[in-house]
């Protein structure tokens, strides 16, 4: 179901529209909350309830979404980082773990420091743009890792490749942006 | 400026993420019916009406006509109008439904009165269109209160709503039922609930345990344990579950299945009793509103109307679906009808409860 029409169900059957809101995106938004909270021994029920979070807020503050500027996708994706950030914070707090950045979010290891001179937003748009330039599979490489935070074992799982490709794949496309924008490897 | 890619995703903005255009990734069933669950609670989300049967026409078609007849009979003085537009309150099955849903109801439709130049909250309240501010029904000035009422907007009803559920159990929490009072099943509920909660962590930690067991990481795990809950809790669940050895998984999934069995009965006694009390409730008011109305020409009306909070209150208490011709052939039983109205000339009044109007 498009967007257009879960928007004219939630008007008509707002119960039935959360029902498949939820069907077609859970999994999205279990992925990108698991992928910011990962490490953290966070239990799978901290997972579903920050999702169930993710779909109320959603659901609560609709009137606030607007079609014209974002997907339903996108805007549930972000939704669901922020909330995910939040808990992770909340349960370093618990640990008094202070070994986390100062703003509580967890870095891969892997990770790649991109250096600037650009305004932020330019710089953000720039690189998504250069990340969806990229082509298949480096694109999905890339979103999997650094966006849903998934292991190379997992990506290669779900996209039918060894996991020494996605690596080197990973490793590539990391380069690339480097290139781009200058900047050096964590 | 320096950011790590993570960094530069956490602060994309959904329509900058829009251009990368994520995939979807699918999910158990069971787990989405999990995550769909708990935005119900959490938003007072509940599932639409079943629509209505042919008969369900027929007997709202016959309650309104009552509803007119009444209506006319209350106000001889007001010009006649056209034969056309004898059906003055035309209440559409979607705006009863959106009355229905609201845990207000009853509160709202019996805060005015029929006297003086306002029209009773019960004669507008099938005409009404949630969301606007009418300030003239039918040539008659509606009440400030009534007009409030119309004037919320969704979201305001929604968080009334939730904040109802949620928090504002105080006038039933003496009431008696099975013995105990709605204050103490509640207790007992949260207290089980809480009981699930740490068995479900306790059963999650075991699972965990296994892994890092695996590993040789076994110091890891418990220093990680400890970290992640409640001293008392951890304590716990290593002295009954934990030999030193390994976790007894048997026992964990027993009391796990007890734990949720007594919840779930709870739940049921909660739901039970507060259909009890709310039925109660609209029995003492059934007397009382007709002591008051009885002479009045809204009488009938407001019966009617009554008869739909009551059914509100019954199905919002129970948190169950139901179908709106239920509704409509309260509104027409003879019992009703037969308080309202007993000068009412009715042609059938017999099994269905459908009353014709000659």
């Amino acid at each position: 179901m498009d967007d257009a029409q879960i928007l004219r169900l939630m008007r008509k059957d707002p119960n039935a529209a959360m029902r498949q809101l939820i069907d077609q995106y859970a999994g999205l938004v279990c992925a990108v909350v698991r992928g910011k909270l990962r490490g953290a021994f966070c239990l799978s029920s901290d997972i579903e309830e920050c999702v169930a979070d993710v779909f109320s807020e959603f659901y609560l503050g609709r009137a606030a979404y607007d079609p014209q500027k974002a997907s339903i996708k996108a805007y549930l994706c972000v939704i669901a980082r922020h909330n995910a950030a939040d808990l992770l914070r909340k349960r370093q707090r618990q640990r008094g773990d202070l070994s986390a950045d100062a703003d509580g979010t967890a870095e891969l290891a892997d990770d790649l420091v991109l250096e600037s001179t650009l305004a932020e937003k330019q710089m953000r748009r720039t690189v998504f743009d250069a990340i969806g330039a990229m082509g298949e599979p480096d694109r999905s490489i890339l979103l999997q890792k650094f966006y849903y935070g998934r292991t190379s074992r997992e990506i290669a799982d779900a996209l039918g490749l060894s996991v020494s490709n996605v690596d080197t794949r990973a490793s590539r496309a990391l380069q690339k942006l480097r290139d781009l924008f200058g900047g050096t490897s964590k | 400026m320096k950011k790590t890619l993570s960094q530069i995703f956490d602060e994309a903005t959904p329509e900058e993420l829009s251009a990368l255009s994520p995939e979807e990734i699918p999910l158990e069933k069971e787990r989405r019916d999990t995550i769909f669950a708990a935005v119900r609670a959490k938003t007072g989300l509940s599932p639409k009406k079943k629509r209505l049967h042919w008969q369900s026409f027929a007997a709202a078609a016959a309650c309104v006509c009552v509803l007119v007849g009444a209506l006319a009979h209350r106000k001889p003085d007001k010009p006649d109008k056209p034969v056309d537009d004898d059906v003055i309150i035309g209440y559409e099955p979607q705006t009863v439904d959106m009355l229905l849903s609201r845990e207000d109801f009853s509160d709202i439709l019996w805060a005015d009165s029929a006297t003086g130049d306002h029209v009773s909250a019960g004669s507008v309240a099938g005409d009404i269109v949630l969301g606007t501010n009418p300030r003239i029904w039918n040539d008659i000035p509606v009440s400030d209160e009534l007009r409030a009422y119309a004037a919320l907007d969704t979201d305001t009803l929604l968080a009334i709503r939730i904040a109802r559920r949620d928090g504002d159990d105080t006038k039933l929490a003496d009431y008696i039922y099975d013995g105990q009072t709605y204050r103490q099943i509640r207790q007992a509920r949260d207290e089980a609930y809480e009981r699930v909660m740490n068995l479900l962590n306790a059963q999650e930690i075991v699972d965990t345990y296994d892994i890092y067991r695996g590993t040789d990481d076994e110091p890891r795990f418990w220093e990680k344990l400890a970290c992640n809950l409640e001293d008392t809790l951890y304590y716990e669940i290593k002295q009954t579950y934990y030999d030193g050895i390994r976790f007894d998984t048997d026992a964990l999934a027993v009391d796990l299945a007890t734990a949720q069995a007594e919840q779930t009965r709870l739940e049921t006694l909660i739901r039970s009793c507060r259909r009890a009390y709310e039925s109660e409730q609209a029995s003492l008011r059934d007397l009382h509103d007709y002591t008051v109305y009885q002479n009045d020409g809204a009488l009938v009306v407001l019966v009617a109307c009554n008869a739909l909070s009551d059914f509100a209150a019954d199905v919002l208490a129970a948190y169950d679906e139901e179908t709106l011709s239920d509704i409509y052939f309260t509104l027409a039983t003879p019992a009703y009808l037969g308080i309202a109205l007993p000068d009412l000339p009715t042609s059938d009044t017999s099994n269905t409860g459908n009353v014709m109007i000659p």
